[in-house]
């Protein structure tokens, strides 16, 4: 096949520079979509899933068995204490959360800080993609009637879609 | 050198068009992806606020611990027993009728340190008691020496607690900003 006209092959070569702007521009373009469509997703998925342990940490703080008086964030030493880790974790269940969790409840207050110390849930895995960690303020009773201000942490990963 | 033609220099002419026209869509698209990170930081305030109201729930509602000093009249004060809450409102009290401040220099470095572990490394805080009549007569703080040195971008929860004089309601605010 021959090139036609009284351009031929020359007239082609001249078309090539801006064929070749015009691919650059459609690169540009496309690498902005995918990257705004994956920045997007990504940071919607990622408050979804500190939007979903928020209210996983809401519900562990207004639990009433493990509260004084069912006062919210106020927990019952007494009751947290003798509570075994299938029952926190038959109280709350992945299935019901979503995802997978280790949840820690410690004193920072006065005195026996290292005798109020809590930890339930499963062993987070290391370098688990995805993992949410949040620290929620809240208070301990402890036995003698003290009120000491407490950690209660969670870090959650493996969250279902 | 072959110089282009005239249909040549016009294609490159509309490519360049086409070019810009990328680039101007593309920077919308840039600014829709930041207007999902402002989405995010909207998100971010909403859950520092959270943590804000928490930690002052959990400050307020903690034991003062066991801390003694010379009140009005030279009486002895006794911290014991107290919540952080009623030991703040009666420093108030102290305060207003002229006991020094320096008398309650150790009780609040307990409270800042409480403070300061219920907020985490991540956070500065602020702790701010008012009682109507005077903008702020106790701050409370690891970062800042009054409340005009608070940054713009904070998170805040505050707390109405009854006075023990009998007058105005003390409210006691807990600011929080990431440094």
């Amino acid at each position: 096949m021959r090139f036609g006209g009284n351009d031929g092959v020359g007239g082609f070569m001249e078309e090539l520079p801006a064929l070749l702007v015009v691919l650059v521009a459609i690169s540009v373009f496309v690498a902005g979509v995918a990257s705004a469509y994956a920045g997007y997703v990504e940071r919607s998925e990622s408050l979804a899933r500190r939007d979903r342990c928020q209210a996983f940490v809401q519900q562990a703080l207004s639990e009433p068995s493990l509260l004084h008086d069912s006062r919210q964030g106020l927990f019952d030493w007494g009751k947290v204490s003798v509570l075994s880790n299938s029952d926190f974790t038959a109280r709350f269940p992945t299935e019901r959360a979503g995802f997978n969790y280790s949840i820690e409840l410690r004193a920072i207050g006065n005195s026996t800080d290292s005798l109020l110390h809590a930890r339930f849930g499963f062993d987070a895995p290391s370098g688990a993609a995805q993992k949410v960690a949040i620290d929620a303020p809240c208070n301990i009773l402890t036995p003698e009637g003290r009120v000491e201000p407490a950690i209660m942490g969670l870090v959650a990963w493996g969250f279902a879609p | 050198m072959k110089r282009f033609g005239s249909s040549g220099q016009s294609a490159i002419f509309d490519a360049v068009i086409f070019l810009v026209i990328m680039l101007v869509a593309s920077s919308v698209l840039f600014m829709y992806s930041s207007g999902a990170a402002w989405q995010q930081d909207a998100s971010t305030r909403a859950e520092e606020s959270l943590h804000a109201q928490r930690a002052l729930g959990a400050l307020l509602r903690g034991d003062a611990g066991n801390w003694t000093y010379a009140g009005l009249d030279n009486a002895t004060i006794n911290t014991t027993g107290l919540s952080i809450e009623a030991s703040l409102v009666q420093e108030m009290t102290m305060l207003a009728g002229g006991v020094p401040s320096a008398h309650f220099i150790g009780m609040n470095e307990n409270i800042s340190k409480l403070a300061r572990a219920l907020l985490g490394d991540a956070r500065d805080w602020a702790l701010a008691l008012s009682d109507g009549q005077n903008a702020s007569l106790i701050v409370i703080s690891d970062s800042i020496a009054s409340l005009a040195e608070l940054p713009a971008e904070r998170a805040a929860s505050s707390a109405v607690c009854p006075s023990l004089s009998g007058g105005g309601d003390v409210t006691i605010t807990l600011y929080v900003w990431r440094h």
